[in-house]
């Protein structure tokens, strides 16, 4: 999952983004809104964490200026305002969710967590294909009753499969919802984590459920197969 | 008095008293001028009425007693009878005094045959003793049941020339006096009147010359004859040639003398004039009545035109005070959530448009301050909470998981610069919290504001290097003032911060120092962005920064050129600035000298 986080106070940055990386999170970072609008135009984020009160422009401004052109990317605003007002004003906006400084980095998390389920329409936290359940929430992974390790990139990228099933996502969806902007692109870097993938997930199961569609990408099987 | 309403109500009142009053006097007086002229008028109608009617009265009785001696003159006859006058001549012409017999025969006195004179003597053609016996002969004397031409009431006296007379039954021994000579003078045919006294009463009389047209001599021993009577008597068929007018020569003149008491007259008379008098005095009541009804009309529209005054005055000031009462309860629907104020601007008297538009002027300054204070409260809540999260969620990070020690380091190292950002502005708030609340006392010294800048610049130098700005400064000799010194230091590095923080890359910055007319003076030159145009007028506002961004930093929340303001006026200084947009800014700050 690939978030973009906009604020502009060096230290936040710093402490918000290593935490989200150590939860396997790719995370892009913008200083004013002029970077923000730009990112977020040219990327497609799963969540985009906004600062209000950006130099530059405005947070909110910019937030209606996204809703306005058809971005669909999740918003939380990120804000010290905590007045019924502000909070009113800003989901108004178009943001999806609100969190006041501050804040507890679990619940950040959380919040964030909640939207991706959202957007493939996983309500529950639990996702079960065939014999296979992923616990999104604990991030544990079972297949057959058995507990299954992995890591946090390795579980990025079965979760990515796992809300995608049955439908193929190539080498370059997989690239750029895993991996943020620092990351260097080597094409077998996928290929390299689906192996990894497998083999905890496949190896010893029936049936495989991480396929391969030659020239397109990878797939987790669907339910109807 | 503290109503306005009722203090108009009283001046007006006085003054509709002032002036009623005065119009009441005026028409009063009009009114009584008017009556007054007219009552004279009518006075004198009356009065002329009066005399009128008293003429009338006077003549009445004058006519009457006219008529009725002409109609004695016309039948008194003259006798005369020879015989008698032997008979006087006996009796001797020393008798002076009348005698009254019943047939009123008087003997003549001697005056009397002594006072004939010549024209007499010559119009009769009669000898002087003859004179006297014709005088002696003659008597006057009223036809039998001609005496009914008076009545008993009446006095009558007939004189002759001569001094034969005839007197009415009521004159009893009285006689009126005659003036012969009167008598003589007057014209035949004429007649006077006057008023006469007889024992106590009044009466009134008029003395008649009459030609006597009857007489008769009797000739007795010597032939009965009648005098010339009539004219011949007239032919038949021819008209009758005027009656000759009897003269004085051709026939003796009597005097008649006829009186009347006046009582019926004055009893006349007097009745006039009570009824003149009764009509005056009804007159002058009806006049004096209008006078009265006039004054009660004044009065009385007075009293009405007082009380509608009062009331409608009441009333209608209450209704022109509404819109005062109206803006009262709009301005107490002003509250701290709802500051304008709604007042119909149609609805605004003259009067009041004035103190409107102040207020509103007052409550739109005031929504705005307090726009700004909100404004600049989420601002410093947001200054204050960021580095808060930051803290937050850095030692969350830490204690997420087992770290290396240079993890932790780092962690720490972050939490101490959060931590610092947050302390600086808890100091600026602080600081102005104390100036505010009045804690905050100044220690006025003597420094030299040339030593003590140059101090501040080379604490500052160091973040001035760091960013490429070049710092300097020029100063002529020593500038004493008397100033709290500590405060004076922040400033200098307050306005020295801004100048690096603003500044270009490679830029600099000059710092002068100088005396100028009782002041020193300390300018802060920079080449850095400006001022914007906009921002000028509210560059010392608290809390207030151009540039919403520039609190990475955290150095001054936008409360720095706040507190130098306050701390410089404090010290009995100004602070003031020019900047042009992209080329730099000088701050200038003027202390008093030493004293």
């Amino acid at each position: 999952m690939r978030l973009l986080l906009v604020e502009d106070h060096k230290p936040l940055v710093r402490a918000v983004r290593q935490g989200l990386e150590e939860e396997g999170f790719a995370v892009d970072v913008a200083m004013d809104g002029e970077e923000a609008g730009y990112k977020a135009e040219t990327t497609d984020y799963d969540v985009i964490i906004l600062d209000v009160m950006l130099p530059k422009i405005d947070g909110l401004s910019l937030l209606k200026r996204w809703r306005k052109k058809g971005l669909s990317s999740h918003v939380i605003l990120l804000t010290a305002r905590n007045t019924v007002e502000d909070k009113v004003r800003g989901l108004d906006s178009g943001a999806d969710d609100y969190l006041t400084k501050p804040f507890e980095f679990d619940e950040l998390l959380a919040r964030v967590r909640a939207l991706i389920r959202r957007d493939h329409h996983h309500k529950s936290p639990v996702v079960r294909i065939h014999d296979l359940e992923i616990d999104t929430a604990g991030r544990t992974v079972k297949r057959a009753g058995q507990a299954i390790r992995l890591t946090p990139r390795e579980y990025n990228l079965l979760e990515y499969l796992a809300f995608h099933q049955g439908q193929v996502v190539s080498r370059m969806m997989i690239w750029e919802h895993l991996y943020d902007e620092h990351d260097e692109n080597t094409s077998n870097v996928v290929d390299v984590y689906i192996r990894y993938l497998r083999n905890k997930v496949d190896k010893g199961f029936d049936p495989p459920l991480i396929l391969t569609r030659w020239g397109e990408g990878y797939m987790l099987r669907g339910e109807e197969e | 008095m503290k109503s306005i309403r009722r203090s108009l109500l009283l001046y007006s009142l006085v003054l509709l008293v002032l002036a009623f009053g005065a119009v009441s006097a005026l028409m009063d007086r009009t009114v009584g001028q008017t009556l007054l002229a007219e009552e004279q008028s009518r006075r004198e109608l009356l009065d002329a009425q009066y005399k009128e009617r008293c003429r009338e009265e006077n003549n009445k009785l004058d006519e009457s007693l006219l008529q009725q001696a002409r109609m004695i003159a016309s039948v008194v006859q003259s006798q005369t009878q020879w015989s008698r006058s032997q008979n006087r001549r006996l009796m001797g012409l020393g008798m002076l005094t009348a005698s009254l017999a019943p047939s009123g025969q008087v003997l003549l006195p001697v005056w009397a045959a002594e006072s004939l004179d010549e024209s007499l003597d010559r119009d009769r053609h009669i000898g002087l003793g003859g004179r006297i016996d014709w005088m002696l002969a003659t008597e006057l004397k009223l036809p039998e049941g001609e005496s009914g031409h008076h009545d008993d009431g009446d006095y009558v006296q007939i004189r002759n020339e001569w001094g034969g007379s005839w007197r009415s039954p009521s004159m009893a021994h009285r006689e009126f006096p005659v003036d012969t000579e009167q008598f003589g003078a007057m014209k035949l045919f004429s007649w006077k009147f006057d008023d006469v006294e007889m024992e106590g009463t009044r009466l009134r009389r008029v003395m008649l010359k009459s030609p006597v047209t009857r007489f008769r001599v009797s000739w007795r021993g010597f032939g009965r004859g009648e005098g010339p009577r009539e004219g011949p008597r007239p032919e038949p068929g021819t008209r009758p040639p005027p009656p000759r007018m009897p003269s004085e020569r051709t026939s003796p003149a009597v005097l008649v003398q006829f009186a009347a008491d006046t009582r019926e007259r004055d009893a006349n008379l007097a009745q006039i004039k009570t009824r003149f008098d009764e009509e005056t005095a009804q007159m002058h009541g009806n006049s004096q009545a209008t006078l009265a009804a006039v004054r009660f009309h004044l009065l009385a529209i007075t009293l009405a035109t007082f009380a509608v005054v009062l009331g409608g005055g009441w009333w209608l000031i209450a209704r022109q005070f509404d819109p005062l009462r109206r803006l009262t309860s709009a301005v107490s629907l002003v509250s701290e959530r709802n500051i304008k104020l709604r007042f119909d601007e149609k609805q605004v008297p003259s009067e009041l448009e004035p103190i409107v538009d102040r207020l509103k002027r007052t409550l739109d300054m005031l929504e705005r301050a307090f726009a700004r204070e909100k404004q600049a409260l989420a601002d410093l809540s947001h200054d204050l909470r960021t580095p808060l999260a930051a803290l937050l969620t850095t030692t969350e990070l830490a204690l997420r998981k087992p770290r290396e020690a240079g993890e932790y380091r780092e962690f720490l190292d972050d939490c101490r610069n959060a931590a610092q950002q947050m302390s600086q502005l808890v100091e600026r708030l602080l600081v102005l919290a104390r100036l505010d609340s009045g804690v905050d006392r100044l220690q006025p010294q003597i420094v030299d504001l040339a030593q003590v800048t140059s101090r501040c610049l080379s604490l500052v130098r160091p973040l001035a290097e760091a960013r490429g700005v070049r710092l300097s400064m020029t100063g002529e000799g020593s500038a004493e003032a008397t100033v709290d010194a500590d405060k004076l230091r922040e400033v200098i590095t307050n306005l020295l911060h801004n100048a690096i923080e603003y500044n270009r890359p490679e830029g600099s910055i000059d710092v002068r120092v100088g005396r100028c007319n009782g002041h020193v003076r300390l300018e802060v030159q920079d080449t850095g962005i400006g001022i914007p145009v906009a921002a000028r007028p509210h560059v010392f506002e608290r809390f207030y920064r151009a540039d919403p961004s520039r609190h990475t930093e955290g150095l001054h929340a936008g409360l720095g050129l706040a507190i130098s303001k306050e701390y410089v006026e404090r010290m009995g200084g100004a602070i003031r600035f020019e900047s042009t947009e992209g080329q730099g800014t000088t701050f200038q700050v003027d202390l008093p000298a030493k004293a």
